[in-house]
């Protein structure tokens, strides 16, 4: 695997201005006999909030996995920014991927955790120092940067993680869960930081089970049920869909389509919005 | 008094539910199954050796009406030594007992300590009861007095119960003064990885009697004294023990009258530490807050210290191996995997003692092997268990496999290499060699430490682990598998073994050191050891490289491009896919394929020591030999049973010309690899005569002096060649196995791994005396598995195996 070269400053430049941020045709992944993901199709565009929504075990961290090339599905293909998911040196450079539990070496601290990152991904030292120290203060870890992982909250754990994911500028930024477990003030930096992202063009797919945090971010959503993707839209026209005919919870709406139906059809109405 | 009761009763009920726990840790998964399995045959010729030693001993005793019981107190003495330390590291290691917060607001402290402390001693009693019985009953056998066994047992339950519970006072002790003292505390830090190597030693040292060493460990009989005297419960009613007078009594009595009231101890301290306001390990990460990063801080503008980890020096890989020295070096623990070497260190020890002059020969051995063992066991065992979810970031990251394996190898060569080469300037002063031979020494110690460091990282890259371990300070940390380690010390003896053997016989053989012969040697003996190692590090870097959610459903062993037919097929060696039963019942008929032939091969030797003939019971046996085998094992099992097409295992009719041009290739290969191969070695070791043959693959070799007996051999050979062993072997080698351990493995670590099992195999069939033709069937092992990975049919390597063997 030889290596991709590694950007000189920290501009990023998409290889398409019009290529869709995430795109998926067909994504399979079966375990055996059981089917995880079927035939998910997606067209998300740069610069939106995509909230992939589900109940336990509908295939959304497989989904993930899969887009973020951690895991090779057994059917289909996607791009992230026009790059074929096949060409991991290139895609994985526009990826940030932080998975429900962070990825951390418990032994070492915030600083040292970030500062090995940034040498993964080959940065140079001073670029890397004030990107680490920009987004430390944006998260207020700056004075808890020098403690050890081990003794850190979940809270903190998470924003190391948040900030690690988004060291090398990627345009796409894949988030699992990123806010359970957060106390409320914690969540709220968390989302302002997501909010902030969205400004600069980042691309956010988020898989989440805090609607009130969907229905704050997203400009659209997914809700992925056994596999399928059982409705798409924008949190308003979800709402819309309940069928009680007034302006209803997302809550409601994630219920009904999630109910255990024999088949669900994907509303044709319901495309993402550009 | 009805809380007593009650606690007694839910202790009890804690105590079973913890057994039922641990026994479906031990032994609830298949794989868990089949590592015991494993180990159990691994050490049964140990246990059958230590038996006949525990045999002998009693015939020595009975014939000669007594025992050195000394020795044996002091053994005693530290193996309860060693069982109160381990039993008091694991109350330290544990903190509070897991489920705490449900066992302990159900249920009182006392009920908790009772379950636990029965669940413990069952343990603990369990655990050392196996060896006792082997060994007493050995004994026992051996001296004829059956009812030695009966009071070993006996005396034996009363002890370690007791060492079971002082153990856990102990271990409470130590946990409630690191609670209070913060410069335990620190001291700790070390403290923890010096007791576990001082208690490895002691085991070590408790060992060594049973091997015949026992002269330095005489200064130890005073302290062993209550031990020789509770010996006298043990041989009650023999000659052998001390007489039961008051001493033995009162320690005796002491012993069970300690339990109670141990018990009693535990129980006070119980809560102390279990209601604390803190555990040792958060107390100690609370301690080490203000101790933060390392090496080469830098002020940044706003005044704070921006620290480079890993330290920016040198090209990347050395950082790599420099950020590992920093995280191991802050969990100690992880170096545990050095533990092998305490043995060896020991052992050293021992001999040295008995013979000072030879101290300088022995240290620069021991240092030679340990900086071989270290630069490989230490970061190389289980790489991708250690860095865990930091595998992701690693993959996602442009940095490649290549640089993060390099950097494994090189972080164990910055100790082991300067060591190795340290020992082996001191053995060569102490062997008075050249100048130029010193050099040649030094430079394949260096070699060595390469080969090995890449062994080590190939095979931890294979046999992951990510058994996570919970360490005294509270991080996880996921030690090397067991099979990983023991892979490895083989890989590390053998090498050692083989090259030192090497030089040594080179050095002996009074060839000067600028003769060509040396240096050829030196070199071949260089080029293997690297393409070892090289081999080993391949491995690794295509692990590093792979999907990190890759199941075992995914065709082969790496990333596939989207869209691929995922059916699972096992009519091609391409990429076969054996579904569990199928790979059960290959190995059912592996099994049986090698035990049958061996007690052919014995059948063979016995009735038919002349080797082929014309003898019709002779041909009986042949014609049996390939209906049992060929047929019906090999044939009707694969395709019947297991359900094969071995047809097309075999054949591909679009490939047939080349398998027949690739088979006569394999010949010339076979046999290059078979004449070379027993050449060096009759060249290199001229002791070792290959003492005949016999077994169930025979070369053609002339044994009735007549023409036409030389062409009935002949002919019989090939049939025997071809049908019989070729075919066999191929399927069930090159086949079945190799296809096995390729879809698990990839290809490389198949076909050495196949290589290595067939030699393994044929360990029954020459006589020890023959070994050197191990290699010689290793290497044809190897050429075989290559020709089938690379025509994907058997075919060309049948007409290999077949036509030489």
């Amino acid at each position: 695997m030889t290596r991709h070269p590694p950007p000189d400053e920290f501009t990023r430049e998409p290889d398409d201005e019009t290529a869709l941020a995430i795109e998926a045709r067909g994504l399979t992944k079966r375990f055996g006999d059981h089917t995880a993901v079927d035939h998910l199709d997606l067209a998300i565009p740069q610069g939106h909030v995509y909230g992939f929504l589900g109940p336990n075990g509908a295939g959304k961290t497989t989904t993930m996995r899969m887009l973020t090339t951690l895991m090779s599905p057994t059917e289909g293909t996607a791009t992230i920014m026009g790059t074929p998911l096949t060409d991991r040196e290139s895609v994985t450079h526009h990826i940030g991927y932080l998975p429900e539990e962070p990825p951390l070496y418990e032994e070492l601290t915030g600083r040292e955790q970030l500062s090995y990152v940034a040498f993964l991904h080959d940065t140079p030292d001073d670029a890397a120092a004030n990107r680490i120290e920009e987004l430390l203060a944006r998260l207020d870890m700056t004075d808890d940067a020098d403690r050890r992982i081990s003794t850190y909250s979940k809270g903190m754990r998470q924003k190391i993680g948040l900030i690690q994911a988004l060291l090398h500028e990627p345009a796409v930024l894949f988030l699992d869960e990123p806010t359970s477990g957060l106390d409320p003030r914690a969540a709220r930096t968390v989302l302002d930081v997501l909010a902030e992202l969205v400004d600069e063009e980042t691309t956010i797919f988020l898989s989440t089970h805090i609607l009130s945090v969907v229905d704050e971010l997203a400009d659209s959503i997914g809700v992925l049920h056994e596999g399928l993707l059982v409705a798409e839209g924008s949190p308003a026209d979800l709402k819309r869909r309940a069928e009680t005919g007034e302006e209803r919870t997302l809550e409601q709406a994630f219920l009904e389509v999630t109910a255990d139906h024999e088949e669900e059809e994907v509303e044709e109405s319901a495309e993402v919005t550009t | 008094m009805s809380t007593l009761g009650r606690d007694m009763r839910h202790g009890l009920g804690i105590a079973w539910i913890e057994f039922r726990r641990s026994v479906r840790k031990s032994f609830g998964t298949r794989k868990r199954q089949l590592t015991v399995l494993g180990f159990l045959a691994l050490f049964s010729p140990l246990v059958v050796f230590w038996g006949r030693i525990a045999y002998s001993a009693g015939q020595d005793a009975s014939g000669q009406g007594s025992l050195p019981l000394d020795v044996l107190g002091i053994q005693v003495t530290l193996l309860v030594l060693v069982f109160v330390v381990m039993g008091a590291l694991r109350v330290v290691q544990q903190g509070r007992p897991e489920g705490a917060e449900l066992l302990l607001t159900a249920t009182s402290p006392r009920a908790v300590l009772v379950g636990l402390a029965i669940h413990s001693t069952i343990q603990l009693v369990g655990f050392v009861l196996l060896p006792t019985l082997l060994f007493a009953g050995g004994f026992a056998l051996g001296a004829g007095m059956p009812s030695v066994l009966l009071t070993t047992v006996l005396a034996v339950l009363p002890l370690f119960t007791a060492v079971s519970i002082l153990g856990t006072v102990v271990g409470q002790l130590v946990v409630l003064g690191l609670l209070e003292s913060r410069v335990l505390r620190t001291a700790s830090r070390v403290l923890g990885l010096v007791l576990l190597l001082v208690l490895m030693a002691l085991s070590y040292a408790a060992m060594a009697p049973v091997m015949g060493v026992s002269e330095p460990l005489a200064p130890l009989a005073i302290v062993a004294l209550p031990a020789i005297q509770y010996l006298a419960f043990v041989f009650v009613g023999t000659p052998f023990g001390p007489a039961l007078d008051a001493g033995a009594f009162l320690v005796g009595g002491g012993v069970v009258a300690s339990v109670p009231v141990l018990f009693a101890v535990a129980i006070r301290l119980a809560p102390r530490l279990w209601f604390a306001d803190a555990t040792p390990a958060g107390l100690m990460q609370r301690d080490t807050a203000s101790v933060t990063g390392t090496t080469l801080a830098a002020e940044g503008a706003t005044g704070r210290s921006v620290q480079a980890f890993p330290p920016r020096l040198g090209p990347r890989p050395l950082a790599v191996a420099l950020g590992l020295w920093i995280r191991w070096l802050r969990i100690p623990v992880r170096f545990s995997a050095l533990f092998p070497l305490v043995i060896v260190l020991v052992a050293a020890l021992f001999t040295a003692v008995g013979d000072p002059s030879s101290l300088p020969l022995v240290v620069g051995g021991v240092l030679i092997f340990a900086g071989v063992y270290v630069s490989g066991a230490v970061f190389g065992l289980n790489p991708l268990g250690e860095a865990a979810d930091m595998r992701i970031v690693e993959f996602l990251s442009p940095t490649t496999p290549r640089t993060l394996v390099i950097g494994h190898v090189l972080a164990g060569l910055l100790v082991g290499s300067p060591v190795g080469v340290a020992g082996a300037a001191i053995l060569a002063a102490a062997m008075d060699l050249s100048a130029p031979t010193a050099l040649a020494i030094g430079i394949l110690t260096v070699v060595l430490t390469i080969a090995s460091g890449g062994a080590a990282v190939g095979i931890g890259s294979v046999l992951t682990s990510t058994d996570a371990q919970q360490t005294y300070r509270g991080y996880e940390v996921a030690t090397p598998s067991q099979w990983a380690l023991v892979a490895y010390m083989v890989t590390a003896v053998l090498l050692v073994v083989a090259a030192m053997g090497a030089v040594l016989v080179l050095l002996s053989s009074d060839t000067g050191t600028g003769s060509s012969l040396f240096v050829a040697a030196s070199g071949l003996a260089a080029v293997i050891l690297l393409s070892v190692g090289y081999a080993g590090f391949r491995v690794a870097v295509g692990r590093f490289g792979a999907l990190p959610y890759r199941d075992a459903d995914d065709d082969g062993a790496v990333s596939q491009s989207p869209g691929a037919d995922g059916s699972a097929s096992t009519d091609t060696l391409q990429a076969p896919n054996f579904t569990r039963t199928q790979q059960v019942r290959g190995l059912v008929l592996l099994g049986a394929f090698v035990v049958i032939r061996a007690l052919l091969a014995r059948a063979w030797d016995r009735y038919f020591p002349g080797g082929y003939s014309t003898d019709p019971l002779f041909l009986a046996f042949l014609g049996g030999t390939f209906l049992l085998l060929s047929i019906g094992l090999v044939y009707l099992g694969f395709t019947r049973w297991v359900g094969v097409d071995l047809l097309r295992w075999w054949f591909d009719r679009q490939q047939l010309r080349g398998d027949l041009r690739w088979g006569v290739a394999g010949i010339v290969l076979v046999l290059a690899a078979t004449l070379g191969g027993t050449f060096f070695l009759t060249a290199a070791f001229p002791g070792i005569v290959p003492v005949g043959e016999a077994g169930a693959a025979p070369s053609p070799t002339v044994t009735a002096g007549a023409a036409s007996g030389f062409v009935v051999n002949l002919l019989l050979g090939w049939f025997f060649g071809f049908a019989i062993a070729a075919f066999q072997e191929e399927t069930l080698f090159r086949g079945f196995l190799q296809g096995l351990l390729q879809e698990r493995y990839g290809r490389i670590v198949a076909i050495v791994g196949q290589a290595a099992i067939f030699t393994l195999v044929h360990l029954g069939y020459y006589p020890v005396s023959a070994w050197p033709l191990l290699l010689v069937v290793f290497l044809v092992g190897i050429v075989t598995g290559w020709l089938v990975d690379r025509r994907g049919t058997l075919l060309s390597a049948g007409i290999a195996h077949g036509f030489v063997g």
